[in-house]
């Protein structure tokens, strides 16, 4: 009985278990999906053999990938913008780093321990800046950007100073050593569309529903019974784990961690790459990534000028496609669907 | 009706500035029954609700729910005591289909964590199922399983505004805050609504309704309270609340 008042027994549990019709109500729509998704890899696949020298670029793209896809629940589904990413990569790279050079423990595991002390950091922190309302967080997590610049810098003892750590080792795994551009690449392709997957079924669940629900009117969130607090905590937490293994990938790809790597810059383009994409979209900062990255190799002569192209796209993306790049062609395609289906 | 009230509200009040927006307003619901707010607009209706859901921060007053006190509980511990509310203009989220929308309002029976989600494992397969059919019940039950895979922001206010009736009803409440359900809908809609709604507490979810619409006031409410000017002045059966000079100057008067 549906209109059962509130009694624990009642759980939802108890409703008729039809299967659930998919989100897609287009089954042509599906279809297209698998192949468009099919051809995607496959280019992604022989990419690094068809233009080889391209596969640097592709695995800094890669873990750029991995930074921002993180974000994407809490800036593209929550709303909040952080512009504290750096720290987490930083945690992650000089992390891992340390771990591997100074108490030899295996790189992937490094790797995980750095994640799950970011997710801690930002846990704590999550509770201190979540308070803060709109554009408040964001600067609170500029200011973590700030700080992981100077203590990289200033920190020689733990992260070698401005010159930076150096000689850490690639990522070993299972006996492999992941060394070459092509191999860094192959690993980060996995590991990208693994992550990716995970946060498309978060994002169809009811956590990716609720924090849609917290963006959009968090006063009528908690009316819910939704924790508002709790879930853009959790939100930040999933951003720091995912930028940790991004930067500590950095670290293992570079065998190396400087500064600059970490600079304030780089932590706002991890924001600007989102946001060009399509922040609430997976492809988005896939594209995001890509483009920033790829900037450089659209003309060297023009690498001055690389941070006004950069600015610039995103002035006019900002203005003319405020949902991203990604974010306004699909939202074009299911208004061409809607519009055939009225027909 | 002697019973013990579902939900009892004590001298609540609040001012904005130098106004008094609810003062002192007192009253109770029973188990089982349709209590109907009204009043001319600005008489404190919707404040009166923020305030017993902790919305807004009352300044005077207790609220107790089912024989325990509320006043000061931050309002997303409501939903699980049994309280949910609607708003006034509806607030769906827009970009999730309306059958999304519906399951959000199932949120206290999910105990899926975000391990559970991503990796999809069964529980969370279970859980996503079984919100499924409840929001589809619901939706069947309030007419609008054709809406239920269309973005919830396309949809005319009225329609909106039943989503959010299925919303709150699909988080197995005890009480149900309802803010001017049948504004924006036609004779025939309204007709329906008031159907539904009395299948509502037949069903054992007492309501709370602000409305508008004294047709749907008289053949609803067990009992109406009167707000003028932030205050209470009538609380009775819907037939004594007519006859109530006070009424009929301040609100019915008003209106003819």
């Amino acid at each position: 009985m549906t209109l059962s008042p509130a009694d624990e027994s009642v759980s939802p549990a108890t409703g008729t278990g039809r299967f659930l019709p998919r989100r897609e109500r287009n089954p042509t729509g599906d279809g297209r999906r698998t192949v468009t998704a099919t051809i995607a890899l496959a280019v992604a696949v022989v990419l690094p053999f068809l233009v080889p020298g391209i596969t640097g670029l592709l695995v800094v793209a890669a873990i750029f990938f991995l930074v921002s896809l993180g974000l994407t629940l809490l800036m593209g589904h929550a709303g909040q913008v952080s512009l504290g990413q750096t720290l987490f990569m930083a945690i992650g790279g000089y992390g891992a780093g340390a771990l591997t050079l100074s108490w030899h423990w295996p790189t992937t595991v490094s790797a995980i321990a750095a994640a799950a002390l970011s997710g801690a950091v930002a846990f704590v922190l999550g509770r201190l800046f979540l308070r803060l309302r709109g554009y408040y967080f964001a600067l609170a997590t500029l200011g973590l950007a700030v700080a992981t610049q100077s203590l990289a810098s200033g920190w020689t003892g733990l992260t070698g100073g401005p010159s930076g750590m150096v000689a850490i080792p690639s990522l070993q795994l299972a006996g492999y050593t992941v060394f070459s551009d092509r191999a860094n690449y192959f690993v980060l392709l996995v590991a990208g569309i693994l992550a990716a997957a995970f946060m498309a079924n978060v994002k169809r669940s009811q956590t990716g529903r609720v924090l849609t629900a917290i963006g959009h009117d968090p006063g009528a969130a908690s009316m819910l019974g939704i924790n508002t607090a709790r879930y853009k905590t959790m939100a930040f937490v999933v951003s720091a784990v995912l930028a940790s293994l991004g930067g500590s990938m950095y670290a293992f790809y570079l065998r190396f961690m400087s500064p600059e790597v970490l600079s304030v810059t780089v932590a706002f383009s991890i924001v600007i790459m989102l946001a060009l994409g399509g922040a609430r979209t997976l492809v988005g900062p896939l594209l995001g990534a890509l483009i920033i990255q790829g900037l450089p190799i659209a003309g060297q002569s023009f690498a001055l000028w690389e941070p006004l192209v950069a600015g610039l796209l995103l002035i006019v993306v900002m203005t003319y496609l405020p949902r991203g790049i990604w974010g306004t062609f699909t939202a074009y395609l299911r208004n061409a669907a809607r519009r055939r289906d009225s027909h | 009706m002697n019973e013990t009230p579902l939900l009892s509200v004590h001298g609540l009040g609040r001012s904005f500035g130098g106004l008094r927006a609810v003062d002192e307003v007192s009253f109770t619901v029973s188990p089982n029954s349709v209590r109907s707010i009204i009043g001319p607009n600005g008489a404190g209706k919707t404040t009166l609700l923020d305030l017993i859901t902790g919305f807004t921060k009352p300044d005077s007053g207790t609220v107790e729910f089912a024989g325990r006190p509320i006043s000061g509980l931050a309002p997303h511990k409501l939903p699980s005591l049994g309280l949910m509310r609607t708003f006034q203009s509806a607030r769906l989220v827009p970009g999730l289909t309306v059958r999304e929308n519906v399951m959000l309002g199932g949120y206290r029976f999910t105990r899926a964590r975000l391990l559970s989600e991503g990796l999809r494992l069964p529980r969370t397969r279970r859980e996503e199922r079984s919100l499924v059919a409840r929001a589809d019940d619901l939706l069947r039950f309030l007419e609008l399983e054709r809406f239920a895979d269309q973005d919830a922001a396309d949809l005319p206010a009225g329609v909106q505004r039943l989503v959010e009736v299925a919303r709150g009803l699909s988080g197995g409440p005890r009480l149900l805050l309802l803010d001017e359900p049948a504004a924006g809908l036609d004779d025939t809609e309204t007709n329906e609504l008031c159907d539904v709604l009395r299948a509502v507490c037949a069903g054992g979810i007492s309501l709370v309704v602000i409305e508008h619409n004294i047709d749907l006031i008289m053949r609803l409410s067990h009992a109406v309270l009167v707000l003028d000017a932030g205050k209470a002045i009538a609380d009775g059966t819907p037939a004594a609340v007519r006859e109530n000079p006070a009424v009929i100057e301040a609100y019915l008067g008003a209106k003819a």
